[in-house]
């Protein structure tokens, strides 16, 4: 086992993935002579060549359909959108036909395509780069949707991606580059579809995934004091996700806190409570308590930027209120 | 060219009299004049049987334009690519799909070349390298330039004929897949097929430069203008292209420049236009141009010429035939199948 | 043989066309392509081409007639062909038009069905007038225990009813529904019997109680008689050693009851004070003392409290005869007994009322 940050566990799994399979390849701007804006790519231009590390001109629909092409026809690309904010120009090229053309075909093409898109809140860049879209990609058939957080399922989950014949929408967050964790020597992967438990407790279940994730096991530490014991799962995966283990656990708590980053209407956590609503419903000792941003474009001043991402005290305040059977 | 009218002369001065080039076999001319009868056979029978609800939807037909998907398809092989448009039934046929499977996929059965899932707009077949029609203007472009990248990374010498019409190049993804193709010199070949319209939309009402092979000089490399209605003059080009391709020249940009003749999709009525310009547009059949010179050049008699046609036509009537009596309802079971790939399901 | 030429769909949202003009009749020989009439569609007014050739034998259609895509508009005769020549054409015809019909009228009890079918759903009305806030869990495990959730109470007021509502009041209750320690036998069978015993020593003690400081009731030494008497006769009416007495008090707090648990082991003074107490417990024998309105006696129709319960009237002054056959006066109280007499045999169940008559007539026997 070694300690190594989120960079670094993604370009290991690049790395590794490259070295193993010669159809590997990687696009995206600014990702091979400079190592990717965020430092994710650094060395791999040089390991593997420009061809197969290419940097691109600004043009997110060519290149993702590019993408698409050369995944139906034998290669694996992984292709960056630096921030997920920009997923709106390449979205006709990832729903329209990265998620459709196999079904469309009757089966009869490939699809093996992965779509780095850091997402997530903070630093003051304001409305255009700080958004979430999982929510939007969740929606769509044909799709995998990713979200890890830690370094160990970062490469886990990046390498499971790579190796994936379906496209994957891959969530790192942007500010967690930074972060580390234990990752273990060799090859190894996680799996979609499989939640982690991070902390067990009694009383309440938190669902989280990505940053919040984190927020949620600080506030669930602190809930301790005040005496209620809080379950906290981090998804990883969101498409497929895994409603068992969130259903294993509600079945033992009977009260839920369904938590985002991105803001409140129309995001996964809808979804979710739709979805505990429509598995259990009698497991139910109180509504659910959905925790998300308020409904504003994110702003650009600090003060009024930390109002609108998700933090621990709007967690704890979520738990106190699904206890309070008000 | 003599049938061709004053009026479709002057509306296409790129015209040319048809002149097969020395060294392309007989073989070869007989199984371009097959091809070209039996788009021309499947999508006039398509269009009626959409007229009868037996296929429904939307079809789009490819009358009038056999002539570029044949002389484009003959300059390639069957490890080459190509990436289509919503017209994509004349590419699917001159890449050498199967008639009766692409007909099954018509009538939406379970036998048909997609299963019965993706229907006229989405006809695919890649293990031939046709890379599928596509619904979305220009969504099919960057596929090329995919499969070029491909053929670089792996080294196996393919090019990609990229497909689209005058409508797709105002995409802002043309230019970007052309831009890169240019740039990173990749062996795709764009080939406009310039119809004149987007549905009802001229041309010229919605690009200043309405020569689009003139735009190549931009991207920095070349265009080439071709006639649309000729099968040998598109032949010459795309083999010309291919070659350069292969030897790694990089891309080109050729525009073959026809004019519609039946509407826009099968239920179109093009009261839009101008009737006359229709009904000119006729005498400057690609199909009936083939004909006229290989028996004018005595290459093959009016008979062996006649019976290249019927043999076409009849191989469409039994694709219907196999289509409408032989042929299955996909199972409501398999609803849930190739969302994801190995039979994975996530309901 | 005559074919038949169908109204072609010609729009994607086409469903029908009114014919405004034939531009053909019968004997024109026509040819794919010919324009036959003019239509006004859903969009315009346009003209229609014929799918097919020959000669036109019959027009099936009149001018101003609405047509149907799909629907028969004329028969043509291929070459040499005469007109008349075939009578299986018209025939052949009708079956067209009629096997459509068919197919409509086959399909659409399907659709009746339906229709109905929803119309007939009865509305679900709800009985409960005044909506009861309860989660989804508390909600259940109320209907798993048997419990009417409009006798349910949150632990404050204005909160939402919870699980852990309905286990308090579940316990409160002394519902046997799931206890461990229940009788055998689901309760559903259940007998009475009724017992008159003479109060006027346990009048006289009640006083003298009172007069050295300790207040108690009839229905406390009642439930020091029947503790006891359950001591004596264990394992009749339940399992277990443990003796916990249900009081139904004559406070108005609705179906609260509380329990002096191992009545038989405690003194009157202190049953008597667990039941001010409210306390709770697992009862397993439930006192009610609807004596205490004035009423003699009480044979309830169901067993409410799912275990053995003793319906205790109030004390009343009445005439009997003594040994000469005179009357004199005496109090009396009357008893009834309800219970599983699947589970617990007639008499057994009466020798258990004698002795609860024994001690209420005789308190010093309890001493013993």
């Amino acid at each position: 086992m070694s300690e190594i940050n989120v960079r670094q566990a993604l370009n290991d799994a690049l790395r590794e993935e490259m070295e193993a399979d010669p159809t590997v390849m990687m696009m995206g701007c600014d990702i091979g002579v400079r190592g990717g804006p965020f430092g994710v790519t650094l060395g791999l231009q040089k390991q593997f060549g420009a061809k197969r590390v290419k940097d691109t001109p600004i043009s997110e629909p060519g290149y993702t359909g590019a993408a698409v092409g050369a995944a139906a026809t034998g290669l694996r690309p992984v292709i960056e959108i630096l921030y997920s904010d920009w997923l709106t120009l390449c979205t006709d090229q990832i729903v329209n036909m990265a998620a459709k053309m196999r079904y469309m075909f009757g089966g009869k093409v490939n699809m093996p395509l992965v779509i780095r898109a850091p997402f997530g809140a903070g630093g003051g860049v304001a409305a255009q780069h700080s958004q979430s879209f999982e929510a939007w990609f969740n929606h769509i058939p044909g799709l995998k949707v990713v979200a890890p957080i830690t370094p160990y399922d970062v490469k886990g989950m990046l390498k499971a991606a790579i190796r994936d014949d379906n496209p994957v929408m891959f969530f790192e967050h942007k500010r967690s580059y930074q972060m580390k964790g234990e990752v273990p020597e060799g090859d190894y992967i996680v799996p979609f579809g499989k939640a982690a438990i991070r902390r067990e407790g009694t009383d309440v279940t938190i669902v989280s995934y990505s940053m919040i994730s984190i927020r949620a096991q600080n506030a669930a530490k602190e809930l301790e004091k005040e005496g209620i014991s809080c379950e906290v799962i981090d998804l990883r995966s969101i498409l497929p996700l895994d409603y068992e283990t969130v259903m294993s656990s509600i079945a033992k708590t009977n009260r839920v806190v369904v938590c985002q980053e991105a803001n409140l209407r129309g995001g996964l956590a809808g979804d979710i409570v739709a979805e505990i609503i429509d598995r259990g419903f009698d497991l139910l000792d109180a509504p659910p308590v959905r925790v998300g941003a308020p409904n504003v474009p994110m702003p650009y001043n600090a003060g009024l930027e930390a109002i609108c991402i998700p933090d621990e005290e709007n967690i704890k305040e979520a738990v106190r209120k699904v206890m309070s059977n008000d | 060219m003599s049938n061709i009218c004053k009026n479709m002369r002057q509306l296409l001065p790129n015209l040319k009299p048809l002149k097969a080039p020395s060294g392309l076999s007989k073989a070869k001319q007989e199984d371009m004049l097959y091809k070209m009868c039996a788009i021309r056979a499947f999508d006039s029978r398509v269009k009626e049987l959409w007229m009868a609800s037996e296929i429904y939807g939307l079809a789009h037909s490819y009358v009038g334009a056999e002539a570029i998907a044949v002389g484009a398809c003959e300059a390639i092989t069957k490890d080459d690519y190509i990436s289509s448009t919503h017209r994509g039934h004349g590419h699917t046929l001159a890449k050498g799909a199967d008639t009766k499977a692409m007909m099954a996929e018509l009538f939406g059965k379970h036998e048909g070349l997609n299963l019965g899932k993706g229907g006229s707009m989405h006809i695919a077949d890649v293990d031939i390298g046709m890379l599928g029609a596509t619904g979305i203007v220009g969504s099919g472009m960057p596929h090329a330039l995919g499969a070029a990248l491909t053929s670089d990374i792996l080294d196996n010498n393919t090019v990609a004929i990229c497909f689209h019409g005058d409508g797709g190049t105002n995409q802002g993804v043309w230019h970007e897949t052309i831009n890169m193709a240019a740039a990173w010199n990749l062996p795709v070949i764009f080939l406009i097929e310039n119809n004149q319209y987007a549905i009802a939309t001229k041309l010229e009402w919605v690009s200043k430069e309405p020569e689009l092979y003139k735009r190549a000089a931009g991207y920095g490399i070349e265009g080439v203008l071709v006639d649309g209605f000729n099968v040998f003059d598109v032949y010459k080009a795309v083999k010309k292209a291919v070659d350069k391709a292969r030897k790694g020249g990089g891309p080109t940009l050729i525009e073959a420049r026809y004019m519609r003749i039946l509407g826009h999709f099968v239920a179109d009525d093009q009261a839009y236009r101008d009737q006359d310009e229709v009904s000119d547009c006729w005498t400057a059949d690609p199909v009936e141009r083939m004909k006229e010179y290989l028996v004018e050049s005595e290459t093959f008699s009016q008979e062996k010429v006649d019976a290249v046609e019927q043999a076409a036509k009849d191989e469409i009537e039994e694709a219907i035939d196999y289509a409408r009596n032989e042929c299955t309802e996909p199972p409501a079971d398999t609803l849930y199948d190739d969302i994801y790939a190995n039979g994975e399901v996530i309901i | 043989m005559s074919k038949i030429m169908t109204l072609p769909k010609i729009g994607v949202n086409m469903t029908e066309a009114i014919i405004d003009e034939w531009f053909v009749k019968p004997g024109d020989v026509i040819k794919k392509g010919d324009a036959i009439f003019l239509a006004e569609t859903d969009k315009a007014t346009q003209e229609i081409f014929a799918t097919d050739f020959g000669t036109i034998e019959k027009l099936l259609a009149e001018q101003g007639d609405t047509v149907e895509i799909h629907q028969p508009i004329m028969t043509l005769l291929d070459e040499g062909e005469q007109i008349g020549e075939d009578e299986f054409a018209e025939e052949a015809m009708q079956e067209e038009q009629t096997a459509p019909e068919l197919q409509a009228e086959v399909q659409a009890p399907a659709v009746v069905e339906i229709v109905i079918a929803k119309a007939a759903e009865p509305k679900q009305t709800k009985a409960d007038t005044a909506r009861v806030r309860i989660s989804p869990l508390a909600k259940k495990t109320a209907k798993e225990l048997g419990l009417d959730i409009s006798k349910l109470s949150p632990e404050q007021p204005g909160k939402r009813i919870t699980k852990s509502d309905v286990m308090k009041f579940e316990k409160a209750q002394g519902s046997a529904a799931v206890r461990e320690a229940a009788v055998v036998g689901t309760g559903s069978s259940f007998a009475t019997m009724q017992i008159k015993a003479c109060a006027d020593n346990m009048t006289l003690l009640i006083k003298r109680f009172g007069q050295s400081g300790l207040d108690i009731g009839h229905i406390d030494v009642v439930a020091k008689a029947a503790a006891v008497a359950l001591s004596k006769h264990k394992g009749l009416f339940f399992s277990g050693d443990e003796i916990n007495i249900g009081v139904e008090a004559d406070t108005q707090s609705g179906a609260v009851v509380p329990v002096a648990s191992g009545a038989d082991k405690k003194t009157v003074g202190q049953i008597k004070a667990d039941i001010d107490a409210m306390s709770l417990g697992n009862a397993n024998f439930v006192i009610t003392n609807l004596g205490a309105f004035d009423i003699e006696s009480y044979v309830p129709s169901r067993n409410i409290f799912g275990c053995t319960t003793l319906c205790a009237g109030c004390v009343t002054r009445s005439f009997v005869p003594d040994e000469r056959d005179m009357p004199k006066t005496r109090s009396e109280i009357k008893m009834t007994l309800v219970f599983d007499d699947s589970a617990a045999a007639g008499i057994d169940a009466a020798k258990f009322m004698q002795k609860v008559k024994q001690y209420i007539e005789n308190p010093e026997l309890m001493l013993l």
